[in-house]
């Protein structure tokens, strides 16, 4: 951590540039009413899955570091995780503020019996804190408990694809209907968590170069 | 059932479709050269030329019969469920352009007295279809009021003449693996079928539309010929419909088969049945942008509700 101020590496500047271009895209898209017949779904919809990759791709640094032994991808993963919580954030915010206008009736009485929405809440509720205490500070005065804590990370990506399958109209016990795309999802993270596994990151580390 | 009563329009204010249609060429490249302007390639879904096909002119101003507008040609073409074609609502219109709907014939069999294979210009030469404003609300929980046009199912079954053993009938979508990409996909049990209680679908209500607008259905709206039950779940009006079997037993649904506790054989539009997806107490009416509540029967209550008497519809859902 005791990098002079020098100029952003190419890394850095592709991930803050990837952070905030679906934004722009969205609003372009928004802008210009390319947003479906549907736009408040598809906002929805959108800004969900991104999310999503978001999380994926900052789940992914740590064991692409240990594959390729390109060590600055250890350093990014908390900007992309960030940019998971915005994009979650983004997609919590449309649900209530616009889809249903902040009618909290409406609200309880759709939610309380959904439990892809239900899924959904518990994963941005596990997401805040993470997101809180990536802050320098908070993370020096936390010590040992902050690492304890972000473990989280590995969990909620699961909790979102559950939440993701849960959405979709399909049957995931007979392995009918649109599970294709939160399926692979699953895949991928259970892959990257895997990964962690000591024994296998013992067999396929490489040194850093 | 009521005719709405429409106010006639004089032709001089009806936008010519030239114009109308130059209009909204226009607004839809002023959209793509900005969103070009971002980063082409990851503009999501751009709604793919329904302009290629002949939108016939829009009436301004109808509305069904509770004085709710109609939706828009374009909505009404360009945002549709048909996955047999793909999943992306958007993308239907595009793979189904050149979805041949003409010749078409649809083969009406099983418990009638006089099965018979019907070619769609026979039927509309023969039943005369008219034009129908319903509203569709989608089991995603959005909504639209097309005007459709079509004729009573019941005129078709009453000339084939049903047998009394014949108490359900049902529905098959064609099946064209080489024009419909998405029957590819091992996820779904293809084909799609559907199926309605006897009584149902002699009920007037219930039509087969061959257009849409005044004009033809086009394919990604169900052409050559689909099935219209308004007080059902979109999913229930099956499009593109090639076979007509009469039963004696409920036939299986392709929703049903994938996800029996969340799409009944019934499916009626039911606000006060909860679906473990959507509300089904709201809906968005595309076009809109605040929920509007549901109504039981999407609306249609005082026509239909008696043929559910006495039935649990939270069982039969």
């Amino acid at each position: 951590m005791n990098q002079p101020a020098r100029r952003p590496s190419l890394l850095q500047i592709l991930v803050h540039v990837g952070g905030w271009l679906p934004l722009a895209v969205l609003l372009a898209a928004a802008l210009t009413d390319n947003l479906t017949a549907n736009p408040i779904q598809a906002l929805e919809q959108r800004t969900g899955i991104i999310a999503l990759i978001f999380l994926v791709l900052s789940l992914a640094c740590t064991p692409l570091a240990m594959l390729t032994g390109w060590q600055e991808l250890r350093r990014r993963k908390k900007a992309l995780g960030l940019y998971g919580f915005l994009y979650a954030a983004l997609h919590v915010t449309i649900f209530f503020a616009i889809d249903y206008g902040l009618d909290f009736a409406a609200i309880w009485r759709d939610v309380r019996n959904k439990s892809y929405i239900l899924l959904g809440a518990l994963a941005f509720l596990l997401l805040v804190p993470l997101a809180v205490t990536s802050i320098k500070a908070l993370k020096r005065r936390m010590g040992k408990s902050w690492k304890r804590l972000h473990r989280l990370a590995y969990v909620i990506p699961l909790v979102v694809v559950g939440h993701f399958l849960l959405a979709v109209k399909g049957n995931l016990g007979r392995l009918q209907g649109n599970l294709l795309v939160p399926l692979l999802f699953g895949v991928v993270i259970v892959i990257l968590l895997v990964l962690r596994i000591p024994a296998v990151k013992a067999r396929f580390a490489r040194k850093p170069r | 059932m009521k005719k709405p009563n429409i106010p006639s329009i004089p032709p001089s204010e009806i936008t010519p479709k030239e114009v109308y249609l130059t209009r909204r060429e226009f607004i839809k490249a002023a959209g793509v050269i900005a969103g070009s302007l971002v980063l082409a390639a990851c503009v999501p879904n751009l709604p793919e030329d329904a302009s290629t096909q002949p939108a016939p002119t829009a009436a301004p101003g109808k509305t069904d019969e509770l004085g709710d507008a109609l939706t828009q040609y374009e909505d009404i073409t360009n945002y549709v469920n048909y996955y047999e074609f793909t999943t992306n609502k958007q993308g239907v219109a595009r793979l189904a352009r050149d979805f041949q709907t003409s010749p078409w014939d649809v083969q009406v069999y099983g418990l009638v007295n006089k099965p018979q294979t019907f070619s769609v210009d026979d039927l509309v030469r023969r039943y005369q279809p008219e034009e129908r404003i319903y509203r569709l609300r989608c089991v995603e929980a959005w909504s639209m009021v097309i005007p459709w046009v079509g004729f009573p199912l019941a005129k078709l079954l009453k000339d084939v003449e049903p047998t009394a053993d014949a108490k359900y009938v049902r529905f098959e979508t064609i099946m064209r693996p080489d024009d419909m990409p998405g029957l590819e996909s091992p996820l779904y049990p293809w084909p799609y079928q559907e199926g309605l209680r006897l009584d149902e679908a002699l009920h007037d209500l219930t039509i087969l539309a061959t257009g849409l607008y005044g004009g033809e259905l086009p394919a990604q709206n169900g052409g050559g010929i689909r099935l219209v039950v308004p007080w059902k779940y979109g999913f229930k009006s099956i499009k593109a419909v090639v076979k007509i079997e009469l039963t004696a037993d409920e036939p299986s649904t392709l929703w049903s088969r994938i996800a029996p506790n969340e799409y009944g054989f019934y499916a009626n539009v039911n606000p006060n049945v909860d679906h473990p997806r959507w509300s089904q107490a709201s809906e968005r009416r595309i076009g809109e942008n605040d929920r509007r509540k549901t109504l039981m029967f999407n609306g249609y209550a005082e026509q239909v509700a008696h043929l559910y008497a006495g039935m649990d519809l939270a069982k039969f859902y």
